[in-house]
């Protein structure tokens, strides 16, 4: 098993959500959304350099800011 | 699959508001990036996604944001109005380009440090401070 962030997923791989490294405000952000601890996450598409990261959870894509890109860890099997 | 009670759609049904698929739109671009936006800024950004979308959606759906104390609205002077979504809810302060409009974020423990220090001796009791520091950005200075 592999951590990574989600910037270096490739481009159609699947990984569960290990671990968000942010304070409340971003916690609670990613919450809304229903990103957090235990989803599967699919990386989309590979990004350009500094661009937006394009991921799939549950039904819904979508595209995250490279900064935060890296605060979420996945673990891929 | 039940939702847990901050759930974006749980957030609008509260509200009375239906899901918009444009609402959305604006919503997941504007809390999964980190950028200040003005509202020029982020309509611009979403527009490229939805080009029916509005300016006054794209500031309405911030307000809303904000009233959920999701985003932080932030004027820097009377024509640059920014948002920024929730982050740490960890203190920092501010660079402002006086030419773009760019904002940098900083933190500096001295700075802090000093400030306490600087109250302590004018037996000042803080509640909480802002500094922003007003300039030009890199790119504005070439
Ligand atoms: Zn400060
Ligand atoms: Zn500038």
């Amino acid at each position: 098993m592999r951590r990574i962030d989600l910037t270096q997923m490739k481009e159609n791989e699947k990984g569960i959500i290990v671990e968000l490294l942010g304070g409340c405000g971003f916690l609670r952000r990613l919450e809304v959304l229903g990103i957090r601890k235990g989803k599967e996450v699919k990386k989309i598409s590979k990004q350009v350099l500094g661009g937006p990261v394009i991921i799939q959870v549950g039904n819904t894509q979508v595209a995250l800011g490279c900064g935060m890109a890296r605060k979420i860890i996945v673990e891929i099997k | 699959m039940k939702e847990s009670g901050t759930s974006l759609e749980n957030l609008l049904k509260r509200e009375g508001k239906k899901n918009s698929t444009k609402r959305n739109l604006i919503i997941n671009s504007f809390l999964l990036d980190d950028r200040h936006y003005s509202v020029e800024e982020l309509h611009q950004r979403v527009k490229e996604l939805n080009p029916k979308i509005s300016l006054s959606t794209v500031y309405r759906t911030l307000k809303l944001l904000t009233a959920w104390g999701l985003a932080y609205e932030r004027r820097f002077d009377e024509k640059n109005i920014r948002f920024e979504p929730a982050h740490q809810a960890e203190h920092h302060d501010h660079l402002v380009c006086l030419k773009c409009g760019e904002i940098l974020e900083f933190k500096d423990p001295r700075i802090e440090k000093l400030q306490e220090r600087v109250a302590k001796r004018y037996k000042f009791a803080v509640l909480r401070h802002k500094l922003e520091l007003y300039g030009y950005c890199r790119r504005c200075q070439r």
